[in-house]
């Protein structure tokens, strides 16, 4: 026992003892180890060490009662002490407060739009044993080593894949087509899809009424939206459709079931879903054709280990399908995994059938969230640690009447917590009252209100309100609290001493908003960037209607052209913007991918397209040109013609000879236009769209008058239109735009609030120098010019700081996620500085007047 | 007026009897030996804490000791309240146990 070690109390309990007892330590303390010694010298220092312990265990209900008694009076001393200094700094706390209201309310508007933005298809139960398998060409475009990666598949590989290989549980295939589908005297052009009977079984699609049964060749199940379109308050079960498919082809069908309503993250979905075997119908010869393909071949693997063996058999089946004589030779085959179809590569993969995750949109709004986060953040550490200068001689006081530094930090991260979680509150508030319904109404994306019930969105904020709280609360709390009373008492201890840290967190506090307000300007100005001031054609003015059939048609078109002010009318399959098509195009025996279009004889002339040589279809519908197409510019660029009118190419298998040249244009409002198209005749049978050129600023009164038509005409079909630059040009973007406009604003209005509470303080910590300097007699003019340049020197350090950063971020990261082209201008970073610039300048000058107005005397004047 | 518990009388009357220097630990062995079995420390500093807050003893602390770990300790006497306390119970108690007969000091008598 002669072991120093045990002459002393047992040291964990004696820790715990200290713990427990915190509050008044010493006393317990003194007694235990006084009562200790005792018991050693008399019974020996293992007795000794074993009361110890025990009076430690009874010391427990006792103290713990009291420690939660004391914690919860300080916890009510906290709140009281953190509420009345809100209410006494109104000015420093309003800005607090709405500055992260409003970062924290955009954040959750953001997020949730990023959360969407991946959660596509991601509601099918079986989402992680589901594949879609993706084929690969070699490009014949610009890049030739590249493998260009398509959604699309060659169609027998699902049941032949399912019946070679046990692994995979089950296989279905699902495609697309368009049909005019009549019942009851209603007729719509509409989706028709096919898929293989365990569609069902894979994917998640509940059915509310009937039975699906795909394998049953009469029958056809439809979307709950399909139901209430035709068959309104009747029973849809049992009811007979006539799908009409493009060939002419006609089979009567019997509703068999009803889906219920698609989530809306599903990005794949159907409307008429008919059995696979039902492609036979639209003059497929054999479903074991290797030639043709499908929209998609779903593979239900059930253990992840399979796949990359699974991925690797695939190539047997290449050679398969390359001798069938397809059309394009494919390099490989591959899996594409449902649940994780590969943030950065997925978007990647052409014609997929369902979205993929768009790395560029989600990066975008990610970063700007975070980055309004940020900016309110710093606003809020210079903020507090601005207001906590009035707060020093409090701070003293506390520290001498007992309080200890970490009560002190506790009592300043309750306030921030109390601060943030008033913030968070509004932040949810302004997200769903305002945010949300904005973006929803803005037609950029709908967000399900059922995230709303989810944890995750909790789980978001309170990982916001920790983030907020302690990232903006920490510094203050921890910098205030050491300081010592003595010189604080004292007055030797003021406030921004360290004038390096301030400097360096108030040049921080720049370059964020520099870069937030870069990245809105840029976001803001995406739409203008994304689209080309020349589109090609004369999208201006244009009337584009849904027609539904042959005399839907024949008789809008006359109507139409009686109309005073419309110039020219034509009916087409393929409508630029809306829809294309894609061709095998052989010229020479060289064989190359081109968009296809399908279109009216007139209706490049309708569009305004503009001749570049030869000349456009004729007038006559369908007999002249039947054999005939024109091309654009970049066509016959790549086949390199010097005369290209007259030249020929084959497209399946049939010849066509070209009779003119168009100059390029746009495809859809974000394509490029550098692709090779070809236009050829379509009957007038297949015309699904009418365009309508109408003379300026008669656009309403030409509307009214087709409406007025249509309706007399046609009353069980509603009358649709759109004007072509209104559904592609930039009004289609507005709405992005627009939100990204007004979050630009927001992040402004957030840091400018920011700038001035900071000025604010800066300038009230040098009322008395400014006060000896007018005594000493400086002009107003000298004092403006010394109270602002450290600012204005601050300011030039964060614009070298935060431009290269922004532009290195933007052409090395997101402009490589864009298939289009965007001009990495300098138009945002000018914009960005302008406004910081102006808006320090302002709030400066504010700040700056009360400076020049002040009276010596006031300042210096001894309170 | 709210009488006192038991603990709180028998603390009470040790730190009476000990006048100078009650501070736990002579309080806990006063009330030990006086009761006839031994009382955990908790069970002293309870009492004393809710007597504390009462305002029926008022404590001082010493200079830190040696022998305590560098530590002061906590000197306790009684208020002029908590004199009357006494005097009130040792009255009540006095009244209560006047008239019973039978249960003596030397068992039941009965």
């Amino acid at each position: 026992m002669n072991d120093s070690k045990h002459n002393n109390p047992p040291r964990i309990s004696a820790y715990f003892l200290k713990w427990l007892v915190a509050d008044h330590f010493d006393t317990p303390s003194g007694d235990f180890e006084e009562y200790f010694h005792e018991i050693s010298e008399e019974y020996g220092s293992r007795r000794a060490r074993w009361w110890y312990r025990g009076q430690v265990l009874r010391l427990i209900p006792d103290q713990l009662y009291e420690k939660v008694f004391w914690g919860l009076v300080m916890l009510r001393s906290y709140f009281q002490v953190g509420a009345r200094n809100l209410a006494k700094n109104k000015v420093a706390a309003s800005i607090n407060i709405v500055g992260l209201s409003a970062a924290v309310g955009s954040a959750i508007a953001l997020l949730l739009f990023v959360v969407v933005l991946n959660d596509y298809d991601q509601f099918h139960e079986n989402r992680d044993q589901l594949y879609l398998v993706g084929q690969t060409f070699e490009s014949e475009l610009s890049k030739p080593d590249v493998l260009l990666r398509y959604g699309t598949s060659p169609l027998p590989l699902g049941p032949i894949l399912a019946a070679d290989y046990p692994q995979i549980k089950r296989s279905a295939r699902f495609s697309t087509t368009a049909a005019m589908v009549r019942s009851d005297g209603n007729a719509f052009r509409e989706r028709v899809s096919f898929a293989d009977p365990d569609f069902f079984e894979m994917l998640t699609f509940p059915i509310s009424q009937g039975d699906a049964r795909l394998e049953d060749p009469g029958s056809v199940v439809i979307s709950s939206e399909m139901a209430e379109k035709y068959f309104q308050d009747e029973s849809p079960l049992g009811q007979e459709v006539l799908l009409t498919f493009e060939n002419g082809n006609e089979e009567y069908l019997i509703v068999g079931a009803v889906a219920e309503e698609f989530p809306q993250t599903a990005s794949l979905s159907f409307d008429f879903l008919v059995g696979s075997e039902k492609r036979l119908a639209l003059g497929l010869e054999s479903m074991f054709d290797w030639g043709a393909s499908t929209d998609a071949t779903f593979l239900q693997i059930e253990r992840p280990e399979d796949v990359p063996l699974l991925e690797a058999e695939l190539n047997r089946y290449v050679p398969l399908v390359n001798e069938a004589g397809g059309d394009v030779q494919i390099q490989s085959l591959f899996l594409d995994s449902i649940s994780d179809p590969g943030f950065f590569s997925g978007w990647l993969i052409k014609d997929r059938a369902m979205e993929a995750p768009r790395p560029v949109e989600s990066g975008m709004f990610g970063i700007l969230a975070l980055l309004m986060l940020m900016v309110s953040c710093f606003n809020y550490i210079t903020i507090s640690l601005g207001s906590a200068a009035r707060r020093l001689k409090e701070i003293g006081i506390r520290k001498t009447t007992g309080a200890e530094k970490n009560q002190l930090v506790v009592q300043f991260l309750t306030e921030n917590l109390l601060v943030c979680f008033i913030a968070m509150v509004g932040g949810i508030l302004f997200a769903f009252a305002a945010a949300i319904p904005f973006m929803n109404s803005m037609v950029v994306l709908d967000i399900p209100s059922g995230y709303l019930a989810e944890p995750f969105f909790w789980q978001i904020l309170i990982g916001l309100l920790a983030f907020v709280g302690i990232i903006s609360g920490s510094y203050p709390a921890f910098y205030i609290s050491s300081f010592q009373p003595v010189e604080i008492l004292r007055g030797s201890r003021k406030l921004g001493e360290k004038k390096g840290l301030t400097r360096a967190l108030t040049t921080v506090q720049f370059v964020l908003t520099i870069i937030t307000i870069t990245f809105a300007t840029f976001a803001g100005t995406l739409d203008e960037k994304l689209i080309a001031d020349d589109w090609g054609y004369d999208p201006d003015p244009l009337l584009v209607l849904p027609v539904y059939n042959e005399v839907h048609f024949a008789e809008m078109r006359n109507e139409a052209l009686q109309q005073p002010f419309v110039s020219k009318v034509s009916g087409t399959y393929h409508h630029i913007g809306e829809s294309a098509g894609g061709a095998t195009v052989m010229v020479d025996a060289v064989e190359m991918g081109a968009v296809y279009f399908s279109v009216g004889p007139e209706y490049l002339e309708t569009m305004g397209a503009r001749v570049s040589e030869g000349r456009l279809f004729g007038d006559g519908y369908g007999a002249d040109d039947s054999t005939s197409v024109v091309v654009n510019r970049t066509f016959a660029d790549q086949h390199e013609w010097e005369f290209p009118i007259g030249q020929h190419l084959t497209i399946a298998g049939q010849s066509f000879a070209v009779i003119g040249v168009v100059e390029d244009f746009i495809l859809t409002p974000l394509s490029g236009k550098q692709e090779p198209v070809v236009l050829g005749v379509s009957d007038v049978s297949n015309f699904n769209t009418m365009v309508v050129r109408v003379e300026d600023a008669k656009l309403e009164q030409t509307i009214l008058a087709l409406r007025t038509f249509w309706e007399a005409e046609f009353p069980e079909v509603d009358f649709e239109y759109y004007s072509q630059t209104a559904a592609y040009g930039a009004e289609s973007f507005e709405g992005l735009g627009m939100f990204m406009r007004i979050v630009g604003v927001f992040a402004l209005l957030i840091s400018s609030m920011g700038l001035f509470g900071m000025a604010s303080q800066k300038v009230a910590l040098r009322i008395k120098e400014v006060g000896i300097r007018k005594t000493m007699g400086a002009s107003a003019a000298h004092i403006i010019f010394v109270v602002n340049r450290e600012f204005l020197v601050m300011l030039g350090v964060a614009t070298l700081i935060a431009t290269p950063l922004c532009w290195i971020a933007f052409s090395n990261t997101l402009l490589q996620f864009t298939t289009v082209d965007i001009p990495n201008s300098s138009t945002p970073y000018i914009v960005a500085n302008v406004i910081v610039f102006l808006v320090a300048a302002l709030s400066l000058s504010l700040q700056s007047r009360k400076l020049v107005r002040l009276a010596p005397a006031d300042a210096l004047r001894i309170d | 007026m709210k009488l006192l518990t038991r603990p709180e009388e028998y603390v009470m009357l040790a730190i009476w009897k000990l006048q100078e220097g009650a501070y736990s630990l002579p309080i806990r062995e006063q009330v030990s030996e006086n009761t006839g079995y031994t009382w955990s420390l908790s069970a002293i500093y309870t009492p004393l804490n809710r007597l504390s807050k009462k305002g029926m003893v008022k404590s001082m602390i010493t200079d830190p000791i040696r022998v305590r770990g560098g530590r002061h300790k906590r000197v306790y006497e009684l208020t002029e309240s908590g004199k009357k306390a006494l005097v009130q119970i040792r009255t009540v108690e006095a009244s209560m146990w006047s008239g019973v007969i039978g249960l003596t000091a030397q068992g039941v008598m009965r």
